[in-house]
């Protein structure tokens, strides 16, 4: 879907962006992680042309970006900021409608799209169309955010920080919604993030940056369980690596078939994450969990030692 | 019916009749004035009919705001684009320095190469209007947030569409109080193109002060200030009918 290749992008001679190559498949959310200055932002918005490359190049579906007109790209592809910037002089729905209505669309087909979006994103259309973005919480206006950048349904989605200026309850409603969306219309996400829980909570793929720099992409369960340089160990918690990997793994890839007697108490999922398990063991007291639905049907039991097991 | 029962009772609406009650009646009335002036003042203004004078000030204020509102506003225009963006400073520091310049001084410096009359003082108009304009310009367009134009960007507006749709409405609302006032203040400064010639309601006031007559002076005056009052009541309005919702 996006393939940088060897790019590079400098200001007044620093490098933001080092000879980064990398690959996003389509229908894939992959995050660009990294500490502030590693070149994130920088390598997001070079995809929709607010920065153009220095070196190398990035395809979109195969075409070079340069080759396109900024301005029709920019609308093949939707971008969302963590400030968000809806138009404050538009309703809701007519921020929702920008797009479509650059594109020519007819009334009749925006309205249903902009009603459908509102849905998508968990805003009644009756309640909220007319609203300014004034009247909106921010979690709301992200909510909008993220229906005006879906509006001339994309086949890629950019965003940067998207939730980083929302509470911590919101920011997981909104991270929940965007992965129910996700599952729905199988857009390719590309996401900056500096927060290590949303990365490992909504993206498939990880690719950290230091200093401009790709240092390791993969799974969230393969970089957190071999980081490649002291860097991605120390971005990923440092100390406390072993308690973001524990949000990484799944209760499926550690559980083993049951020796009776099996474990009491409630079964845990196979895809609840060692997290959630770690937390019910020392809430209940307990070092053994019985777990539902083992691949083969059998049941099975997780224990405390699956957990600490390499 | 009822928008039109508001709008009558908007204060623009009774300090405009006054001022046209006055424009119209001001021949019929000054006869009866003799009271509040000292015994043998001439009461009646003969070089042209107030009517007259008002419509010359109004064409030439009109005309010269006309142009120092196209002028500033594409020097604000300029000065926010990435192309210009390397002369706001150096605009910003000119339309301060020129504000300095008295417009008398103005004209007595346009005189020589434009001649006597219309001429110098649209000049010196268009001068004085131009600042207020641009600087109001520059400083409504730099109010857009920049996440808005960053969204507006990455939306895919092309910058004419994003300057049309986008940073001009939200400007709107300081880029016309700019405008207020450059109009209001040209009003004013109009009156000084007598000096040089110009037809405008400074005629009688010129005249009234070489010839030692107040009661031309108090009528002139009086007509000057309805006319600057009543334009700066309707711009007013207009502001106010703006849509809401500035950032």
């Amino acid at each position: 879907m996006i393939r940088f290749e060897g790019v590079s992008k400098s200001f007044g001679g620093a490098k933001a962006v080092d000879d980064v190559t990398l690959s996003v498949a389509r229908g894939t959310i992959c995050a660009l992680v990294g500490t502030s200055g590693s070149g994130k932002s920088t390598l997001l918005r070079l995809v929709n042309r607010l920065l153009e490359v220095d070196a190398g190049s990035i395809r979109f579906d195969g075409e070079d970006v340069t080759r396109l007109a900024p301005v029709e790209l920019r609308r093949r592809v939707g971008y969302v900021i963590q400030s968000v910037g809806l138009f404050p002089h538009w309703t809701v729905e007519r921020n929702i409608a920008t797009v479509p209505r650059l594109l020519g669309w007819s009334s009749a087909r925006i309205g249903e799209r902009v009603a459908e979006l509102l849905d998508l994103v968990g805003l009644p259309p009756g309640l909220h169309a007319r609203r300014y973005p004034d009247e909106l919480s921010g979690g709301q206006q992200q909510r909008v955010g993220v229906a005006r950048a879906l509006a001339a349904e994309p086949e890629l989605l950019l965003m940067d920080e998207p939730f980083g200026a929302v509470d911590p309850p919101t920011r997981r409603g909104l991270q929940d919604s965007l992965i129910a969306i996700q599952r729905r219309t199988g857009t390719t996400i590309l996401l900056v993030t500096h927060d290590v829980e949303e990365a490992i909570r909504l993206c498939g793929t990880l690719a950290v940056l230091h200093h401009g720099r790709l240092l390791q992409t993969g799974t969230p369960a393969s970089v957190l369980t071999h980081p490649a340089s002291d860097e991605v160990a120390r971005f990923f918690g440092g100390p406390l690596l072993g308690l973001n990997r524990l949000k990484a793994l799944r209760v499926g890839d550690r559980a083993h078939v049951a020796d009776p007697p099996a474990a009491e108490g409630e079964p845990i999922d196979t895809d609840a994450t060692l997290e959630t398990a770690l937390a019910r063991m020392v809430a209940e007291g307990r070092s053994r969990l019985p777990v539902r639905h083992l691949a083969d049907g059998r049941s099975g039991v997780l224990d405390l030692a699956d957990l600490v097991r390499p | 019916m009822r928008a039109a029962g508001r709008l009558a009772r908007r204060p623009v609406v009774g300090v405009g009749a006054v001022f046209l009650g006055l424009t119209f009646g001001m021949g019929a009335l000054a006869p009866h004035l003799g009271f509040l002036f000292p015994e043998g003042t001439r009461l009646v203004y003969t070089r042209a009919t107030f009517p007259e004078l008002v419509a010359s000030h109004a064409l030439l204020t009109g005309s010269a705001s006309l142009i120092a509102i196209g002028i500033g506003l594409a020097a604000a225009l300029f000065a926010t684009r990435p192309s210009g963006r390397a002369y706001a400073a150096t605009l910003d520091r000119l339309g301060a320095l020129a504000q300095t310049f008295p417009p008398v001084a103005v004209l007595a410096l346009a005189v020589p190469s434009l001649g006597y009359g219309d001429l110098p003082t649209a000049f010196a108009l268009v001068l004085y209007g131009v600042l207020p304009v641009m600087g109001a310009g520059m400083a409504g367009l730099r109010s857009v947030p920049a996440s808005v134009l960053e969204a507006a960007d990455g939306s895919g507006f092309s910058p004419a569409g994003r300057l049309w749709r986008i940073e001009l409405p939200l400007a709107a609302p300081i880029l016309l109080a700019g405008i207020r006032t450059s109009v209001t203040i040209g009003i004013g400064t109009a009156t000084i193109g007598s000096t040089v010639g110009a037809l405008t309601l400074g005629s009688p006031i010129i005249d009234g002060l070489s010839g030692d007559n107040p009661a031309f002076v108090l009528q002139g005056t009086v007509l000057v200030a309805l006319f600057a009052v009543t334009v700066d009541l309707a711009l007013g309005e207009v502001q106010r009918a703006l849509p809401r919702r500035a950032p």
